[in-house]
């Protein structure tokens, strides 16, 4: 339980927070969204990586050099994505036990998507730093 | 259960329904759950500036597409490209500020907050599912026309 000070500088019980239907209900629709944020990261993870294999002239030059940045970037992807799932998945699924009784559930659900804010911080600067370089390239 | 005249009535719905009439326990949120939302705090923010960088670049690239001296039919899938990464973006870059200024909140001991963070979580995941959806489709597009220009290339060749 946590204590707020007051003005005598003693300090009071706070009660602890409670959340109402309708803020129960924004958990519950949460924990869906990322449960489909996981299925369809994977399914994009998968389609890149198999495109890499069928179309390798992507990742190919015709002189048969492998373009680094290409492949680097198919990587980085896939393996961001393939985390970024695993944390949301068991975002969804620590919600849901929440929802059904199992209050330090929440905990660890909130404790995975700092996790995924973390991971999906170093994807999206990578991410917008291999733009600003192939703008920079075509300017 | 209601009494009932006959003692083999299959149970009715209320009689199964034990939370019907008793009020339900408060879905309390533990201080350590608090806790971790404060901690995510700094992560929030910093998304926050490199979505922010991402869609600086994003309008850098649509500058750069633009200024290209090429047929403009050409450009209309490059652009779509963009108008939909700038879009999402955007939206990632007001639920994320949302759920930072909440999570600041909670920093400073104002635990109501949670609240807005939980709503900030659905809409940013929301925006999220709607960006992986269409980001697939583009990509699905664009290799579907990279395989469509190679077989164009064969028969030409052939």
């Amino acid at each position: 339980m946590t204590t707020t000070e007051l003005d005598d500088g003693t300090s009071e019980p706070q009660q602890p927070v409670a959340l109402t239907d309708w803020q129960l209900g924004r958990l519950r629709k949460a924990a869906g969204w990322a449960r489909f944020v996981a299925i369809g990261g994977l399914t994009a993870a998968g389609l890149a990586a198999a495109a890499t294999f069928v179309f390798p002239e992507q990742i190919i030059t015709s002189d048969g050099v492998v373009v680094v940045s290409q492949l680097i970037d198919v990587i980085v992807f896939c393996a961001s994505t393939i985390g970024a799932a695993v944390f949301l998945s068991r975002y969804g699924r620590n919600v849901t036990l929440y929802l059904t009784g199992d209050p330090p559930a929440l905990t660890r659900a909130f404790r995975h998507v700092r996790r995924f804010f973390m991971l999906w911080t170093f994807a999206a600067g990578f991410a917008a730093l291999m733009q600003f370089l192939s703008v920079w390239k075509n300017f | 259960m209601a009494i009932t005249t006959n003692p083999f009535e299959p149970p009715r719905t209320l009689d199964l329904d034990a939370a019907s009439g008793a009020p339900r326990e408060p879905m309390v949120v533990p201080k350590a759950a608090l806790n971790e939302l404060a901690d995510g705090a700094a992560w929030v923010r910093r998304l926050a500036r490199v979505t922010a960088a991402f869609l600086a670049v994003d309008v850098l690239s649509a500058i750069a597409t633009l200024s290209r001296p090429v047929d403009p039919m050409m450009m209309i899938t490059p652009l779509l490209g963009i108008a939909a990464d700038t879009t999402i973006a955007a939206l990632l870059l007001m639920s994320l500020r949302r759920y930072a200024y909440a999570s600041e909140r909670i920093q400073r001991g104002d635990d109501s907050a949670v609240g807005q963070i939980v709503g900030a979580q659905s809409y940013y995941f929301k925006v999220t599912a709607i960006a992986v959806v269409l980001g697939t489709c583009l990509w699905l597009w664009k290799v579907i026309a990279y395989v469509v220009a190679c077989r164009l290339r064969l028969e030409h060749g052939a």
